[in-house]
């Protein structure tokens, strides 16, 4: 179980996230969602440790990942938002160092890789550097880094970027799967109708806060509401998008 | 052609003409140029300072000093040239970034020629502004005021000329192989050409022999020499232009005109052909593949954190180019120094050269301690600069082990790659060439001094090798160069006399053996003990606070 217990980040006196508290379960998706700049990645860089909470406290099983940082690596996978990568490198040589830098035995993870890159249909390209990679296959390689090492917490900011549709069909079964093996998931997307269909529990972000924690279910029964993008419209969008379009358009022709 | 347009590219090549390495703090190019000056106008004044003291000089001296300064032009505007190597062709960059974008590729190239030009020129400047005062007017044939006058115009004339061909010549060299081969394999070949030019231009000016005398000039055992030397071209023109009377100048200086008109000729329709032709081809092309080994699945012995640091520092050397160019800038400066060691040698007759070769002396420990040395700095310098520095997010989120693992790791690396090819070529070399018991005993004490290097290196570098961010103007190059000149080379000379005489008996080596260990041991526990407090490695390095509070409102 991932518990966030009254995070807070600030840029100066500026917010990133303030107090966010929530819980992820393991067995659920938990989906994780805000517009730009609410927080998300923020949240995200935090758990994983590549930026430090000014405040609060992320629990893993229990225990503050911050006793232990190590041992909480060794068991955390993740998937940024940017594909940024060494595209000095193959695929396969990143995959590869990836599994060294993880002291993950050598025969097995060469063996995990080369399957993983038959699944995700990468294999034929595994020894082209990265920098001729599209987005959707560095994406591809991003999520086998993430998953090589059969993490208990997965972390994924935005994983469906750049995929085409028989690659995110792959991906929205795989999270599914995984999440009913008993891992922990927090999934952040923008994509309202893949995190309604995949996702048990839903957190909401709006300006570093958090405005909904709750299963997608109880969220529609309790504000009578119909589906997540209504919800999400209610809760996290302050603009009305027909109105800003035609602004921008109107503005263009000028 | 917008002027806007060219401004704003111009001052964006201007920042790109020299590495990253060399930037002053908040990379401003202004503040970077003014260093490389500086650094330039010292050698100028450096070079006047004999002529300041002794005053005034017979018409031999005069000779041999022209020549030198040519040579120097030569050498300096060449290796400055070899240096901007990927500044004045388009890359991928531009190609992605200016190429959608309404911008003409004359004014891309215009930008780039302005700024590349400028700079070179302000170098060329910086290195004449004392001897091209000093020594020029020593160089009127006439004792009158206008002759001196002449002399210097003379002077600057045929430097001048001298640095455009040796400029335009690498641009021609670079522009042609280019055109001739498919891009890709260009850019495979492009590192080795670049370090192949700056051990070229390096090699002929340490190596080139003194040859100003007419008589040495006019004798047909030199032509075939003279044909190769295009210093000795531009040493006849600036004679011709002077006035000198001989006629043994004539063919030599048209031989530099003929030169010059050639590589600008060359440099000036490879470059064009490159902005107009090529400018859309490298969009589509991808850069440099790696290579595909029939033995490249086995490569990866070592399934363990060593061996993916010290892979991912293999590859990011063999393939990232401004990693490439930094290492050699240090391994051609290196080579320089360690010309000028074994010159000596070179130039010895037949039957004495064997003889120098094979007995034990500082001719060839000086240059192995030095190549050592360089080539653990230069690796210890570059490993600073990161690759892809949004990358390295994957090193932290599997930072899965102690700092101590990371330490072994990055020593090992730094060692394999570092030390060891030095360590290997000097093997071969001694074994060759040196009575077995000195080579061994040598190779003994080269193999601890290489740990020990290694070990100084690793103190505050809390680091994985090309992922930690990198505040540029560090580097000082313009102390770092005279500390170089005036203390480590005397140090090193000192070291290597110090060896030759304690190798020469066994408790010698014993105790110089003994000594270095103690030493290594002493280095390892430092490197031990400054990391202790390190509890994560460094990603971000930090600017060193600028404030420093007394606490004076403390009681």
């Amino acid at each position: 179980m991932l518990e966030l217990c009254g995070v807070c980040k600030r840029y100066a006196s500026i917010p990133a996230v303030e107090n966010v508290t929530f819980t992820a379960r393991p067995g659920e998706v938990t989906g994780y969602l805000g517009a730009n700049g609410s927080g998300k990645s923020t949240t995200m860089k935090i758990v994983t440790g590549l930026i430090a909470a000014n405040s609060g406290e992320v629990l893993f099983e229990g225990r503050p990942v911050s006793l232990d940082w190590l041992a909480f690596k060794r068991r955390m996978g993740y998937v940024p938002e940017e594909p940024h990568l060494y595209t000095h490198l193959t695929g396969l040589e990143y995959l590869t160092m990836v599994a060294q830098l993880r002291a993950l035995p050598a025969k097995p993870s060469a063996e995990r890789i080369d399957g993983l890159l038959h699944l995700l249909a990468l294999h034929g390209d595994r020894d082209l550097s990265i920098s001729s990679y599209s987005k959707g296959m560095r994406q591809k390689v991003l999520l086998i880094a993430a998953l090589l090492h059969n993490p208990d917490l997965i972390l994924l900011d935005e994983p469906f970027s750049g995929l085409d549709v028989g690659s995110s069909l792959v991906l929205r079964s795989l999270i599914q799967e995984l999440a009913s093996r008993g891992k922990v998931i927090l999934f952040s997307s923008h994509e309202l109708e893949t995190v309604q269909r995949i996702c048990s529990h839903v957190v909401i972000l709006h300006r570093a806060h958090v405005v909904a924690d709750d299963s997608i279910e109880r969220l529609q029964s309790l504000m009578s509401l119909s589906s997540l993008e209504d919800i999400f419209s209610q809760l996290a969008v302050e603009q009305d998008s027909t109105a800003v379009s035609r602004q921008i358009a109107d503005l263009i022709q000028a | 052609m917008q002027p806007s347009q060219f401004r704003i590219l111009y001052r964006v090549f201007l920042m790109r003409v020299v590495d990253l390495e060399l930037l002053s703090k908040d990379g401003d190019p202004a503040r970077l140029l003014g260093q490389l000056a500086a650094l330039l106008a010292g050698i100028s004044l450096t070079f006047s300072l004999p002529l300041l003291l002794i005053g005034r000089v017979t018409p031999e001296m005069a000779a041999v000093a022209e020549h030198s300064l040519l040579a120097l032009n030569m050498v300096v505007i060449g290796l400055l040239s070899v240096l901007s190597w990927d500044a004045i062709f388009p890359d991928r960059r531009d190609a992605m970034v200016l190429s959608p974008l309404p911008v003409a590729p004359r004014t891309i190239f215009l930008a780039k020629a302005a700024a590349l030009t400028y700079a070179i020129c302000l170098s060329f400047i910086a290195l004449n502004i004392f001897t091209g005062l000093f020594w020029a007017s020593c160089f009127s044939t006439s004792d009158s005021l206008l002759g001196a006058v002449r002399a210097i115009a003379v002077y600057w004339v045929s430097n001048a000329l001298a640095a455009a061909f040796v400029f335009t010549a690498v641009i021609a060299f670079q522009g042609a192989i280019s055109q001739l081969l498919p891009r890709q394999i260009f850019l495979r070949l492009s590192a080795p050409l670049q370090m192949g030019a700056f051990c070229l231009i390096l090699g002929i000016y340490i190596l080139e022999p003194s040859l100003e005398s007419t008589a040495l000039l006019s004798a047909p055992v030199n032509q075939s020499l003279l044909a190769f030397l295009p210093s000795y071209w531009f040493y006849a023109l600036f004679q011709q232009l002077n006035g000198a009377p001989s006629p043994v100048y004539a063919p030599l200086a048209a031989r530099a005109g003929a030169a010059l008109a050639i590589a600008l000729g060359t440099a000036a329709v490879t470059l064009a052909i490159s902005f107009l032709r090529s400018l859309r081809k490298i969009a589509e092309q991808p850069e440099v593949l790696p290579l595909n080994w029939p033995a490249k699945r086995s490569f990866p012995a070592s399934h363990s954190l060593p061996g993916a640091v010290a892979l991912f520092c293999l590859r990011t050397l063999l393939r990232s180019a401004q990693h490439r160019l930094v290492v050699s800038s240090y391994l051609g400066g290196g080579m320089a120094i360690v010309l000028v060691y074994v010159r000596a040698i070179f130039f010895q007759q037949h039957v004495g050269r064997a003889a120098a070769w094979s007995r034990p002396g500082t001719a060839l420990i000086i240059p192995s301690l030095l190549m050592l040395s360089v080539a653990i700095a230069a690796l210890r310098v570059v490993a600073a600069l990161p690759v892809a520095l949004r990358a390295n997010w994957i090193f932290r989120v599997t930072e899965v082990h102690p700092p101590e693992a990371y330490l072994v790791a990055v020593r090992r690396a730094f060692l394999l790659l570092g030390a060891l090819p030095v360590y290997v070529v000097s093997a071969v070399v001694f074994l060759a060439l040196w009575p077995a018991r000195f080579a061994l005993e040598h190779l003994v004490v080269l193999a601890l001094l290489g740990c020990l290097l290694t070990e100084f290196c690793l103190p505050g570098f809390h680091k994985l090798p090309f992922t930690c961010s990198y505040l540029p103007g560090s580097g000082n190059l313009q102390y770092v160069f005279w500390v170089v000149v005036l203390l480590v080379l005397p140090f090193i000379g000192t070291v290597a006399r110090f060896e030759l005489r304690m190798l020469s008996n066994p408790a010698g080596f014993a105790a110089i053996v003994a000594a270095l260990s103690i030493l290594l041991l002493l280095a390892r526990k430092r490197t031990a003990v400054v990391l202790r407090p390190v509890s994560r490695m460094l990603f971000d390095e930090v600017e060193p606070h600028q404030i420093l509070s007394l606490n004076l409102n403390q009681p």
